[in-house]
């Protein structure tokens, strides 16, 4: 299951929707970090991220008349951000920052510990950029089921799907994946690494 | 522990959900089995990103955000009830509209049977069907216009908006289709087209108006083509090139051009003719067919999908293959809406390969369509015996889910 989110204060959602400044407010500042976490995670580094946040919000004050109080607003809230990051991932509109490779490595530190944020960070890079290629939906369940701990129903909910289709979405992303860090070499090695590096561990 | 249980194992490990028990034998496992350790290896990568912190935006960025939405013009939608209303209305207007049409010009069946235009063909009434041609033509499908050169023979499918072709060259234009997304198959690739204009053969796909997106057969994007160039799948996709499904005759003068999809099996008297000569020789191997009728599924082509799963058992395929082929078969049948036909499918393969990792999926489909179905006895049945049977299985927590949601 998910990590459930509290907000720091419940706005008050009629006044939302009569356009009360300060209940607007009150609602961006308890639910932003949750739907920037969720964004992130979905379409990966870019510089878009500030963008697809405002999106979310605007697109939840535009349709915020249809919600029913039937699930809680960081539910409704995050569904409006995948569907917002979905549509970005598949306009195929996501820009990538500079390439860590590109990064002098002097300029990020020389410990260990820094060289191994550093290879990390590669890894992340270089699996989002593969993440680029499995089609937008794949791409979405698999990242909701994986890193936000989601279960398939709640994926299912959050992506307007039924659970079969979910499943079937996910298990193609992972054979996706599993297929596309075969073929390379750099992450192949990291894989290996951590396989035996790590015993298994994470 | 067996894979299933490896791999339900290395999900938990992903999750920290994972004993010490669980661990030590999914080392031992993983030590034997090169498969599971791929997707071990993927898992732990995956695992890294999850590790890292999700970029957070500073407190400027905030502020910017929040005075943008608030300065933002405010059009709030409201849910409006009379809307619900909409769709019996348009049906009783069409209601009223035939029955008008109905008292001016009598039964539509007692009418002369329509003539039928000679150019662009209407592809409406025309899901399925193959057109062999060996002259230049144009179609009119599901709002795109498709023309064809001479030597092409493609399948249309109106109703989901696709077009398959074995050979030859087609033109689609779905600039004016308001958005629509059409689907191009061919015997490699997929050409996903959008308010675009593009070429495509099974050798080249070229985009004329507008941008357009090349997917391989499993679905993973291949290129995007940008409007006034071209992509060939020569240089990406090994060769050579995988069997096309076999064609009819060509059509000629005497025989109507426009014939049903026959099952894509190798015709071998038709291969020397015309067209058919290209073909290359050797007959496809199981994982081939097994590709193929993916292929076919994604491109919602049942018909073929079926004829490539038939095929899999004529090519001394392994018994992971044929579960897997008897499993493509059941989701053919669910795709094309069968359901008796697939859960009777899904019930065999569950029977017959209950050792597998397919027989455990297909007892878990069969479940979860019963249960899709309502809240029945068959459905509680059929969940408590993929428990009893897989009781680590990897879908244990949705079945217990639906379990709990029936009592």
């Amino acid at each position: 299951m998910a990590p459930r989110f509290i907000p720091e204060s419940v706005p008050d959602v009629e006044r939302c929707r009569a356009g009360d400044a300060s209940a607007i407010e009150d609602l961006f500042r308890s639910y932003s970090p949750v739907v920037e976490r969720v964004i992130a995670r979905l379409v990966g580094p870019t510089p878009d991220i500030e963008d697809l946040v405002q999106t979310t919000f605007l697109e939840g004050l535009r349709v915020i008349g249809r919600f029913r109080g039937e699930s809680t607003l960081t539910t409704w809230l995050t569904g409006i951000a995948v569907h917002v990051a979905q549509h970005h991932l598949r306009a195929g509109r996501v820009r990538r920052h500079v390439p860590l490779e590109l990064v002098p490595e002097e300029a990020l530190g020389g410990t260990s510990g820094a060289d191994r944020s550093l290879d990390e960070r590669r890894v992340a890079a270089r699996l989002h950029e593969l993440l680029d290629r499995i089609p937008a939906k794949q791409r979405v369940a698999l990242l909701l089921y994986s890193l936000e701990d989601h279960s398939t129903r709640e994926v299912a909910q959050l992506m307007d799907a039924t659970e079969t289709a979910t499943r079937s979405r996910i298990f193609l992303a992972r054979r996706a994946l599993r297929k596309l860090i075969a073929a390379d070499r750099h992450l192949s090695e990291s894989a290996q690494l951590l396989l035996e590096g790590r015993g298994g561990a994470q | 522990m067996n894979c299933q249980l490896a791999r339900r194992a290395i999900d938990a490990r992903l999750h920290d959900r994972i004993s010490d028990d669980e661990r030590a034998l999914l080392e031992v496992h993983l030590a034997a089995c090169a498969e599971c350790r791929a997707e071990a290896g993927s898992s732990l990568l995956l695992g890294v990103l999850r590790q890292q912190a999700a970029p957070k935006l500073g407190a400027a960025a905030r502020k910017r955000m929040l005075e943008r939405v608030l300065a933002a013009p405010r059009v709030v939608e409201v849910r409006r009830p009379w809307r619900r209303a909409l769709p019996f209305a348009g049906v009783a207007a069409a209601a009223a509209c035939a029955l008008l049409l109905w008292a001016r010009h009598g039964h539509p069946l007692s009418a002369p049977p329509p003539v039928v235009a000679a150019a662009p063909l209407d592809a409406t009434d025309m899901d399925g069907v193959r057109l062999c041609r060996d002259e230049p033509g144009a179609v009119s499908f599901a709002g795109s216009g498709v023309s064809y050169r001479a030597g092409t023979a493609l399948t249309l499918y109106p109703s989901r908006a696709r077009v398959t072709i074995d050979f030859g060259e087609i033109e689609l234009d779905a600039r004016a289709s308001h958005g629509k997304q059409y689907r191009v198959g061919t015997p490699q690739f997929v050409v996903v087209v959008k308010s675009a204009r593009c070429v495509v053969s099974p050798d080249v796909v070229r985009a004329e108006g507008g941008r357009v997106e090349v997917l391989d057969l499993d679905g993973l994007l291949l290129a995007t083509v940008e409007p006034g160039t071209s992509w060939s799948p020569a240089a990406r996709l090994p060769q050579p090139a995988p069997h096309c499904p076999p064609m009819p005759p060509v059509s000629n003068a005497a025989t109507p051009s426009v014939v049903a999809a026959p099952a894509p099996i190798a015709d071998t008297t038709t291969a020397a003719r015309g067209m058919h000569a290209l073909r290359p020789p050797a007959p496809p191997s199981a994982a081939e067919c097994l590709s193929f009728a993916r292929h076919a599924i994604a491109v919602g082509d049942t018909a073929a999908a079926s004829s490539w799963t038939a095929r899999v058992r004529e090519t001394g395929a392994t018994p992971r293959q044929r579960a897997q082929a008897d499993l493509l078969g059941a989701e053919s049948a669910r795709t094309a809406g069968h359901s008796d036909e697939a859960l009777a499918a899904y019930r065999r393969t569950s029977l017959v390969y209950d050792d597998l990792p397919e027989g455990e999926q297909a007892a878990f489909f069969l479940a979860q369509l019963l249960y899709e179905r309502g809240p029945r006895a068959d459905a509680t049945d059929a969940l408590n015996r993929y428990l009893a049977r897989y009781p680590n299985g990897q879908f244990v927590r949705e079945v217990r889910e639906h379990l709990a949601a029936t009592r």
